[in-house]
């Protein structure tokens, strides 16, 4: 009985008494049963950024600032509601005036292949450029 | 009955150092970020015939100092290198994860006629 109340005690608090953290069981999944879908990713920031970017969209200051962080704070709760199973999202979005100046973005990864993926979309004009680029990690 | 222990002060440092091992610590990735940066580019000139070299550079060293760092994580590196012309640049980023255990580093230098952003995303398995 001592042996029950204890292992309960030792569960529940930490050795100041206050609550701790909560143990999870395994679930023994080893692969998402939903995985990252390139396809269905890349037709929600195409339309995201075909949406806000028009042909003959200008650059100021002010704008680059608003469609940057318009994009981004679209892309992601669409991606979401994709509902991948147990995966984590980061979104990228890189608005930049474009006056002939040379630029690489590029971005590089350690992560489980089979599992983790990416999606970039670009857009420019005459006057500014845009990139998204979303990715998709597993949480194991 | 849980009995109070005195916990000395190398107990405690013991246990920031697990704690720190555990979750994103942004102040060593600015670090490695910094000293990759300068390796590569310094205070060289902007050229299109080097831009590729230089950026396969810092996020291939990035992410093998990184990966070195032995933490439970999946890491992201994204690069930008843009010449410097006087053109503006907006970077943004949305995450949906752990905000106790993953976190996100940006990274700028510059020099005379580059701009350098460096993004690390660090994701907790």
């Amino acid at each position: 009985m001592s042996q029950y109340n204890m292992a309960l005690s030792s569960a529940d608090l930490n050795s100041d008494g206050q609550p701790g953290q909560i143990a999870y069981e395994n679930t023994y999944q080893l692969q998402p049963s939903s995985k990252f879908r390139n396809d269905k990713v890349r037709a929600i920031v195409d339309r995201i950024l075909a949406k806000h970017l028009a042909k003959d969209v200008t650059y100021t200051r002010e704008r680059g600032i608003e469609l940057a962080k318009k994009m981004c704070s679209e892309i992601l709760p669409e991606v979401k509601a994709l509902e991948f199973d147990r995966y984590k999202y980061v979104v990228d979005v890189f608005v930049g005036e474009y006056i002939g100046q040379g630029i690489r973005i590029g971005s590089r990864a350690v992560w489980d292949v089979s599992t983790d993926n990416f999606v970039s979309c670009t857009f420019s004009n005459s006057h500014l450029f845009a990139a998204a680029i979303v990715f998709g990690v597993y949480f194991e | 009955m849980i009995s109070a222990e005195e916990v000395t002060d190398e107990e405690k440092q013991a246990k920031e150092a697990e704690r720190l091992a555990r979750i994103f610590h942004p102040p060593e990735i600015n670090d490695i970020i910094s000293e990759v940066i300068t390796e590569v580019v310094g205070q060289q000139t902007y050229h299109y015939s080097k831009v590729g070299e230089w950026h396969g550079n810092i996020t291939e060293q990035v992410l093998q100092r990184l990966v070195g760092l032995g933490k439970g994580f999946k890491w992201i590196v994204t690069c930008v290198i843009m010449q410097k012309a006087g053109a503006g640049l907006h970077a943004s980023h949305s995450c949906y994860w752990d905000a106790k255990t993953d976190g996100s580093v940006t990274y700028t230098y510059d020099n005379r006629t580059t701009n350098v952003v460096v993004q690390v995303h660090g994701v907790s398995i």
